[in-house]
């Protein structure tokens, strides 16, 4: 379901602000049963979600991002779909599609069989192996929460959350996303591969059972509530300025960028990155038990927010600076502001 | 806003305070001393409470307006809380929201929390940072104000004519009642002596009740100046001398009868004492009649080389009535007969020359013609000797009062003023004069008066009377500035006094 109604925070939502950051805890908390390490990400998958955002995120296979989004299916007690993403996957794989049954009485009668897209979190696996028409109905649908297969309407219930992924190794036959494609995804998050602690946890765990044992703490439309919460959450001029004189200075062609934009960067951020930082911001604040967005916030949210919205120029690909290194830059250069 | 901000903007408030006062202070301090120093430098000196009333007013000024500077808004606060405290951005979050209308229960929480943080940083101490930068303020201050007190006074710079009291002293009264006595003792003739007397005497009773120097003065050079002009109403010397003086032939005439009133100005002597004017006078009618000789030697050679009596006559008649012309016809200034010695002496001798170069002459030889027309000049000459001794006198005495007043009243000569009016000065190297050895004058010998001394300002040898004139004046002038205490200046004037043989005032 899709609550389009603003929630005012009111007297009876007092409780519920105070409890944000102790029900994020618990989805933790439950996570934490099935997915070794892997924090940053699984707080940032939380923002995003709660957000109203989609994730892409690039790591090896066998590092737990299945497992991850099936675990945080069962702590928010949502319904999950994976899409393996093939060369040969049609459009009409992902959205459904209309097939012809016989009712009991004989009649013949057209029947839309949903697609795996129907659910409230979907994994959409090397999205970069399917074809661009594909990956296009598959981002039309993350951007518009609603399929139409002839001429039908379809509403996807709410929360709807994509968590995408790109395998960084196999890169023969992909299909890259596009960057207009990419600017869809709030965050981008780089999953490492886990530690040998981290790793020795993961044979141990999954040695008693390979299934996830997390359970519900929270329901979608608690989600949703906890969105509608967070978009309250106050954030002065300064941080706002702050957040968007980031975004601004990876833009090398406007006169008051960065030196670093000008240096590294051919392409800048848009316009939904700034949307991204804030509305992640706020959420993060809360998540954090604060009730308003500091600098740090935006500090913390740079990196998954701007990774994959910056093209690096030759200059940075000659001296070996990588596209957080670029970020690194413009925050270090960036940091007066943000007193 | 939230008790706890509260708590802490007053520690800020506190903060401002201190900042305006130690800056005001500073100011004032610095204010003060700079004054100070710049007029003590300028030798200005200006009563304390001027200085005290700068000072204050500069702290005030200044103190107020650096509390106002270094007190912060309340947004200014919040972010320096939120710095230095790492607070997150909830207190500067907290004040700009502060002025919401209706806030949601998420501001009002998000105030709740900064107010909860703020109660732990109320404890604490407020950071200061950067003051440090300000140190040499107070230093700058406290130098200024020290120099400004220990640099003395610069009294060498001139501030200007002072005006101090004056009240008469004993030994002024007694010098100038001496004066008085001495000119109502003089042979001063009754139409001159009189209202000398009378101007004196009023000199007298006006510094009784004159109350500064600068009026003092004035009233002295008012009498001075009335001697003169009685005395240049008597004496007509120099009324003659401008009749005849442009003729040629008469040029000599004119130059004698001036060096003759005025022969002891060539001696270069200034008349200070009445032995002086006596001395000179005594010997008056010789060094007049030698001048007045010169003038007779000359008329005489004129005629003298006649060969004829007719071309003595003729010769005798041009001298007079040229003299005549110029000094009775063209004179406007011409007294009558019987106002005036000198011009009765040369009308007789006009009117001698005529009648004896229009008298009949039969018989008599050209030597004897001559002769008696040397008889006419030489009755002539002694007719003016005798008025020009008169006149000198006046002269010298006008001169003896005058220096007697500018040293008893401490007036130098250019206060005084010169009486050319009354007679010329010629000054000690005028070579138509006769020469002497300098100092007071044949019978004043005081002190070694003729010894030369070397005038350490022209590096020349000049006599010690001049000298002495000079170290007088000047230290009179230095007295009535005002620069000596009067128990010295006391002691000072009565050394010159006994120098010039006055009295002093322990006397």
């Amino acid at each position: 379901m899709k609550n389009k109604e603003q929630i005012k925070v009111s007297g009876d939502n007092v409780e519920k602000v105070k409890a944000f950051s102790a029900s994020i805890a618990k989805v933790k908390e439950e996570l934490a049963k099935d997915v070794v390490g892997q924090k940053e990400i699984i707080d940032n998958v939380l923002i995003a979600i709660v957000a109203g955002g989609n994730v892409l995120l690039e790591g090896v296979p066998g590092v737990g991002k299945t497992r991850l989004v099936r675990s945080l299916g069962k702590a928010l007690e949502l319904p999950f779909s994976r899409i393996q993403f093939t060369p040969d996957l049609m459009p009409s794989d992902v959205t459904g599609t209309n097939v012809i049954t016989k009712e009991a009485d004989g009649n013949m009668k057209m029947v839309f069989n949903k697609g795996p897209i129907f659910a409230n979190l979907v994994l959409a696996d090397e999205i970069n192996r399917a074809t661009p028409k594909t990956q296009s109905a598959m981002l039309e649908v993350m951007q518009e929460h609603k399929v139409t297969v002839a001429k039908q309407t379809y509403v996807l219930s709410e929360p709807f959350f994509v968590m995408a992924t790109e395998n960084p190794i196999e890169q023969d036959g992909t299909y890259p996303l596009p960057e207009a494609q990419m600017d869809r995804f709030m965050f981008k998050l780089i999953v490492d591969f886990p530690s040998i602690e981290e790793l020795a946890d993961i044979v141990n765990m999954t040695q008693i059972t390979m299934d996830e044992t997390a359970t519900a703490v929270i329901d979608g439309p608690t989600v949703l509530e906890m969105r509608e919460l967070a978009k309250t959450v106050p954030v002065i001029g300064e941080v706002l300025n702050y957040a968007v004189k980031l975004v601004s200075g990876t833009h090398p062609e406007l006169a008051d960028t960065s030196d670093t934009a000008k240096k590294y960067v051919k392409y800048g951020a848009s316009p939904r990155a700034a949307q991204a930082l804030i509305t992640a911001a706020k959420v993060r604040a809360l998540m954090n038990g604060n009730y308003n967005v500091s600098y740090e916030d935006i500090n913390a949210l740079a990196y998954p927010v701007l990774r994959h919205r910056i093209k690096v120029n030759y200059n940075a690909v000659s001296d070996n600076v990588t596209v957080d290194g670029v970020i690194g830059m413009l925050l270090n250069e960036y940091k007066k502001y943000a007193k | 806003m939230t008790g706890n901000f509260r708590t802490v903007k007053k520690k800020f408030i506190i903060i401002a305070a201190v900042v305006g006062a130690v800056a005001g202070i500073c100011l004032g301090l610095l204010a003060t001393g700079a004054v100070l120093l710049a007029l003590k430098l300028s030798g200005i000196e200006l009563h304390w409470a001027i200085y005290v009333a700068i000072g204050v007013g500069v702290a005030l000024l200044s103190g107020a307006a650096a509390f106002f500077i270094a007190l912060p808004s309340d947004k200014r606060i919040a972010k320096k809380l939120d710095r230095d405290f790492a607070l997150g951005e909830k207190v500067q979050t907290m004040v700009a929201y502060s002025a919401a209308e209706n806030p949601d229960e998420m501001v009002l929480l998000q105030r709740e929390q900064a107010d909860e943080a703020l109660g732990a940083v109320a404890k604490k101490r407020i950071k200061l940072g950067g003051l440090w930068k300000f140190v040499f303020i107070p230093v700058l201050a406290a130098a200024m104000f020290v120099a400004g007190m220990v640099v003395p006074l610069d009294k060498q710079v001139d501030v200007g004519p002072q005006d101090p009291p004056y009240d008469i002293t004993e030994t002024q009264r007694t010098a100038l009642l001496s004066l008085i006595a001495d000119v109502e003792g003089s042979e001063l003739t009754e139409t001159v002596k009189t209202p000398v007397l009378a101007v004196l005497n009023d000199l007298l009773g006006k510094l009784e009740t004159t109350e500064t120097q600068t009026e003092m003065k004035a009233e002295v050079i008012s009498a001075v100046k009335a001697i003169d002009g009685h005395v240049s109403m008597i004496n007509n010397y120099l009324g003659v001398y401008s009749a005849i003086a442009a003729e040629e032939t008469l040029k000599t005439l004119a130059d004698a009868v001036v060096d003759g009133a005025a022969f002891y100005k060539a001696s270069g002597t200034d008349i200070q004492a009445m032995e002086t004017v006596t001395q000179f006078y005594k010997n008056a009618p010789q060094e007049i009649f030698d001048c007045i000789t010169v003038w007779a030697d000359e008329v005489k050679a004129l005629y003298g080389e006649a060969t004829t009596i007719s071309e003595t006559g003729r010769i005798i008649r041009n001298y007079a009535n040229t003299l005549y012309a110029k000094l009775i016809t063209d004179n406007t200034a011409a007294p009558d007969m019987g106002d005036s010695a000198l011009y009765d002496a040369l009308r007789t001798f006009i009117s001698d020359m005529i009648k004896l170069s229009s008298s009949s002459q039969d018989g008599v030889g050209v030597a004897i013609f001559r002769a008696e027309v040397d008889k006419a000049v030489d009755k002539a000459v002694s007719a003016v000797t005798s008025d020009l001794c008169v006149q000198s006198y006046n002269c010298m005495m006008d001169d003896y009062v005058r220096n007697s007043l500018a040293k008893i009243f401490g007036l130098t000569r250019g206060e005084i003023g010169s009486n050319e009016s009354v007679v010329p000065d010629f000054g000690g190297d005028d070579d138509d004069g006769p020469t002497h050895s300098g100092g007071f004058g044949p019978g004043d010998v005081e002190f070694g008066s003729d010894d030369l001394v070397l005038n350490p300002d022209t590096l020349e040898k000049v006599p010690y009377g001049q000298l002495i004139n000079q170290y007088n004046a000047a230290i009179q002038e230095r007295i009535n500035a005002g620069d000596t205490p009067e128990e010295l200046a006391k002691y000072i004037r009565s050394y010159f006094d006994k120098l010039y043989g006055g009295l002093g005032e322990d006397e």
